[in-house]
């Protein structure tokens, strides 16, 4: 695996940033690279509020994880900005969904096809990913939330509101939007289009628990395909480093379906 | 312009190593689809993959003139197959330019967009890589550069004798693959398409001698073969500033040209 601290600049966010990339190496020996060059799949993998784009790699083993898998690892950094088009802020969303795939497809061995990207995220980084996958649902073939803030609504819960209208507006016309999860969801089986699989875990210690429980429900309701797990614990990294192990193990299936 | 530090496994080297890259990043959409050259730059005796974009602008550079950057870590080899050590010239001249074309595709692996400089023991490793392999460079850019094998070695017990044994053992140099007049010569009998060079000194190096010693070899070859030029700077010494201007020299004596705002800057 090579690692990769690499800092560049977006046009979306108008500033430079930085980002951890975890690509394979080929190797025809050896057993530290992989036996099968690029193109590989990608799975983009956000951070929580407070972190940065370092976190995974400090917080976990995800090298470990992912080695000798034929899959890279892209962790950006997100700031506060909860993946979203800020309503007063910078362009999150645009950044996560169009401009980083871009940027990532350009520079490194990386396959363009949907099968292949994947995007996963903790607490505010489930919450990103879950919306990349169903409102960029032609970009990503699975989407997956670790702890996510799947209601919105209690974002309030965490950030003081005058933060949280320069996220999202308006807080009072967030339920029904596309920055309402439910809603999303929703909005996406009215589309009949095609809906990225689903992955999600929270542990039923964690306050967010009820709100992914009822997500899940909500999920299956709509029919979108989604594989819902639970299990002791918190908000915590114990939870995630492990929960890390089975998310990678969900990304490497195969597609259940082609679209 | 995009600036990666990557930590890569190396089967020559058989342990991990940095390699610093920096790749030009255009505007959005991306139109043009090719390949970008490559600069491979080797740091001197103290240095390591940081020392050209810490204590040089080469990064602003590499993003005015729309050409990829490479840095290496050569340790205290000299980029040489140590005698007592690792095989560094191996992995700067094979291995890692495969490994890089497939981590970033972008990277042009063509003879005449590769081009290779160093200052000090950066200078003689990045004439050694150019003249020992000389099917994958197309130009050398030496700076304050010596001919190791011009240097009367005596082990005197002392710091430097001690890294001179393990690079090279402590053996004569001359007429092996350490001697770049030797490499040199090995490469116009192969008749295979030979670098350009480009040596520049400084007029108040302390090693001023080793570089003319090198000067008078390559101006006197019939019919001048490797392109040979030769600068030196009057004022300058073994310092920053002037390898830092050199660098900017090479960029121009290869014919590059300043591409102002095609790619993203700070």
């Amino acid at each position: 695996m090579a690692w990769l601290h690499v800092h560049y600049h977006s046009e979306i966010l108008m500033m430079p940033t930085a980002m951890e990339v975890l690509l394979p190496e080929y190797a025809s020996g050896g057993n530290r690279g992989v036996d099968t060059p690029g193109p590989y799949p990608t799975l983009y993998l956000l951070h929580g509020m407070g972190d940065d784009h370092t976190a995974w790699m400090r917080r976990t083993a995800i090298e470990r994880y992912v080695s000798g898998l034929p899959l890279a690892v892209v962790m950006p950094a997100g700031h506060l900005g909860w993946y979203t088009d800020m309503a007063c802020g910078k362009p999150y969303f645009t950044f996560i969904t169009e401009e980083l795939p871009r940027i990532c497809q350009r520079m490194f061995p990386l396959s363009p096809a949907r099968r292949d990207r994947f995007i996963a995220g903790i607490s505010m980084g489930g919450y990103g990913a879950i919306k990349a996958g169903l409102l960029a649902h032609e970009t990503f073939g699975k989407a997956a939330s670790l702890s996510g803030t799947v209601a919105v609504e209690h974002v309030l819960d965490r950030i003081g509101s005058r933060q949280a209208q320069d996220i999202f507006g308006d807080l009072e016309k967030i339920p029904g939007s596309p920055h309402d999860l439910f809603a999303a969801a929703e909005q996406l089986v009215s589309t009949k289009a095609s809906c990225p699989e689903l992955y999600l875990w929270c542990g039923t210690e964690d306050l967010l628990y009820p709100d992914n429980h009822r997500f899940k429900v909500h999920l299956e309701h709509l029919g979108l395909p989604v594989a819902y797990e639970e299990g002791p614990g918190g908000h915590r990294w114990e939870c995630w480093d492990r929960q890390l192990q089975r998310l990678i193990e969900w990304i490497m299936l195969p597609p259940e379906t082609e679209s | 312009m995009a600036r990666i530090e990557a930590h890569i496994y190396s089967e020559v080297l058989a342990m991990d190593t940095t390699v610093h890259v920096i790749l030009p990043q255009e505007r959005q959409p991306y139109i043009e689809d090719r390949p970008l050259k490559v600069l491979w730059l080797l740091h001197g005796g103290s240095g390591d993959e940081t020392a050209w974009f810490r204590m040089s602008a080469a990064e602003r550079y590499a993003v005015d003139y729309g050409i990829a950057m490479i840095a290496p870590n050569g340790m205290n080899s000299c980029f040489t197959d140590m005698a007592h050590g690792e095989r560094f010239f191996t992995y700067l001249t094979e291995e890692l330019p495969s490994v890089l074309s497939r981590l970033f595709p972008r990277l042009s692996t063509e003879r005449s967009d590769n081009f290779i400089a160093g200052y000090s023991n950066g200078g003689y490793g990045c004439l050694k890589a150019g003249l020992g392999c000389p099917e994958r460079y197309a130009a050398i850019g030496a700076f304050s550069a010596g001919n190791k094998a011009d240097v009367p070695f005596a082990n005197d017990g002392s710091p430097k004798a001690h890294l001179r044994m393990l690079a090279f053992g402590d053996g004569d140099l001359k007429n092996t693959e350490n001697d770049l007049q030797y490499l040199a010569i090995q490469a116009l009998r192969r008749h295979a398409p030979l670098p350009a060079i480009y040596h520049a000194c400084g007029q108040m190096d302390p090693w001023r001698d080793l570089n003319e010693i090198l000067q008078r070899f390559f101006s006197g070859l019939e019919g001048n073969p490797f392109r040979y030029t030769y600068r030196q700077a009057d004022g300058f010494g073994h310092t920053w500033e002037f390898w830092e201007k050199e660098l900017l020299s090479f960029l121009d004596w290869l014919g590059l040209t300043k591409t102002p705002g095609k790619y993203l800057a700070l």
